[in-house]
């Protein structure tokens, strides 16, 4: 450790420009991060309102209707089933057409509407499987659910996990190739101090510690101080987006940026390890 | 102690440094090994530190084979070598006392322990005074004796010397020749390559001849061919 510290400092301007390679890459990371974060909660949003309607048989009365509910309910994979009577169901297309009511004469007559249960799975993929049992319950004429839209949001949400995936390993590769560069001139310039721990015997390990420790601080000043800026940031921009936008769907500075700060650092640290581990090993072979 | 059973080391290009090379150095002993440069002398204490190995052949140390050593065996077989070489190899950054003390540190020797350590090894060579200078302060001749200083401050069975004069005046390489007999009196197994010829006559120790790689003479102290 000591070591490691006496060597930071010697090589002052060479640390100072790792370092700050380092909070460079690792804010686009934070960045890339905060980004994929907020998509995956939109993603998540819309993937919710994914919901089956299930018809109700014509003169169902309300008690059946609530039985079925119940039964229903009971699936596994459902999460919540509402009961819709005409009525409700009269009264929301009311309230969504607003001051075009014109439109909506003779559909109560002509009974176009029909009881229904809404039903919300737990998880968005269990949705066509909960679609089949539906549709066996006896009372249930019909099972609509927009199952195009269901795997369009699928495959969407999921391409746009893997891009990030991709993209947070390119860079992670980068910088720990970044890093391993930086600290091959120091270990170049300690090529005499090596040379003679390898010759009296010192193990591969001891000599490799101050380099690890040294490659280990670099990563966290350098994701510190990464982590500090994007935080900034992010909590100003989402305080005057929110204020103009309300109903925005971002996520909140907290908890947000506690986990992608602690997630910054550790992968610094882990990196900055791992670099100083993939110049050093070269030099241990005498 | 050390035991080479016909050795051969060839490098990647040329010739063979080594040519079927066999000899065995006793618990105690002191032997010189001499011939002209290119004869295979540095090659020969690289093998034993393990620096090299054999093409054929094969180097015991302490019994066991060198070449058939773990990478992780490696230091331990090491901690139990000095070695002095001819361009001394101290580090310039560092005082005289520190360049000794960092060799126990890099072996993990207790705090206390290096620095009773370190003054018995500036002692034994004479230079308590210099623990504070810098290697670039000292003289060749001293220079030397620090690194014989490092090279037995573990208390190493064996010590091995390339060169270690050839930098050097002759009258300071007979003082650093004498330093490492001492070294041998005090129960140390003692390998030195020279071509320093009329020191080693004057010192009557055994003495293996190289040339061209290969052993052509072996002479006991007494004078006797074995």
């Amino acid at each position: 450790m000591r070591q490691a510290m006496r060597n930071i400092f010697r090589n002052g301007l060479m640390s100072l420009a790792s370092a700050t390679t380092m909070a460079v890459s690792l804010m686009v990371m934070a960045v890339l991060l905060i980004v994929a974060m907020n998509l995956d909660n939109v993603a998540t949003a819309v993937e919710n309102q994914v919901e089956v309607r299930a018809y109700l048989a014509d003169g169902t009365q309300k008690d059946a209707a609530l039985a079925i509910r119940d039964k229903a309910a009971a699936i596994p994979g459902v999460a919540k089933v509402t009961y819709v009577s005409k009525e409700d169901a009269l009264a929301q297309l009311k309230a969504q057409f607003g001051d075009k009511q014109g439109l909506l004469e003779g559909v109560e007559e002509e009974g176009a509407l029909r009881d229904s249960l809404a039903i919300q799975a737990t998880k968005p993929e269990l949705v066509e499987g909960l679609v089949a049992q539906v549709r066996k319950l006896p009372g249930v004429s019909e099972v609509v659910f927009k199952k195009e839209l269901v795997s369009k949001i699928f495959r969407a949400t999921s391409l746009l996990r893997l891009a990030g995936a991709a993209l947070a390993i390119t860079l992670g590769v980068a910088m720990m190739l970044i890093i391993s560069n930086t600290i091959r001139l120091t270990i170049i310039a300690r090529g005499a101090e090596i040379g003679v721990m390898k010759m009296v015997g010192a193990t591969d390990s001891f000599v490799r510690r101050p380099f690890i420790v040294e490659g280990m601080v670099l990563g966290f000043i350098g994701s510190v101080a990464a982590v500090g800026l994007v935080a900034a940031a992010y909590s100003r921009l989402v305080g005057s987006l929110l204020q103009a936008m309300p109903y925005l769907p971002i996520l909140p500075a907290m908890p947000l940026l506690a986990s992608v700060g602690t997630l910054v650092v550790a992968l610094g640290v882990l990196i900055g390890a791992a670099g100083s581990l993939i110049s050093i090993h070269r030099f241990l072979k005498v | 102690m050390i035991e080479f059973v016909d050795v051969t080391k060839a490098y990647e290009q040329g010739s063979a440094a080594l040519d079927g090379v066999s000899f065995r150095v006793d618990k105690g002993e002191f032997v010189f090994v001499v011939g002209p440069s290119g004869a295979g002398k540095s090659t020969l204490v690289k093998l034993v530190y393990r620096e090299e190995i054999p093409s054929d052949g094969h180097v015991m140390v302490n019994g066991r084979n060198v070449s058939r050593l773990k990478r992780s065996a490696v230091p331990f077989l090491r901690r139990g070598i000095g070695v002095v070489f001819q361009d001394f190899r101290l580090l310039p950054r560092m005082t005289v006392a520190d360049n000794i003390a960092f060799v126990l540190e890099a072996v993990e020797t207790p705090v206390r322990e290096v620095k009773r350590r370190v003054s018995w090894a500036l002692e034994l060579v004479g230079l308590p005074h210099k623990a504070n200078s810098f290697p670039a302060q000292l003289s060749g001749g001293e220079q030397q004796r620090v690194a014989v200083a490092r090279a037995v401050v573990n208390s190493p069975a064996i010590i091995l010397a390339d060169e270690p004069t050839g930098n050097l005046d002759p009258d300071t390489a007979v003082g650093i020749f004498n330093l490492l007999a001492e070294v041998n009196s005090m129960g140390a197994t003692v390998v030195v390559a020279t071509h320093a010829h009329s020191i080693v006559n004057a010192m009557h120790r055994r003495t293996i001849f190289l040339e061209k790689g290969r052993l052509v003479r072996d002479v006991a102290a007494g004078g006797a061919l074995r």
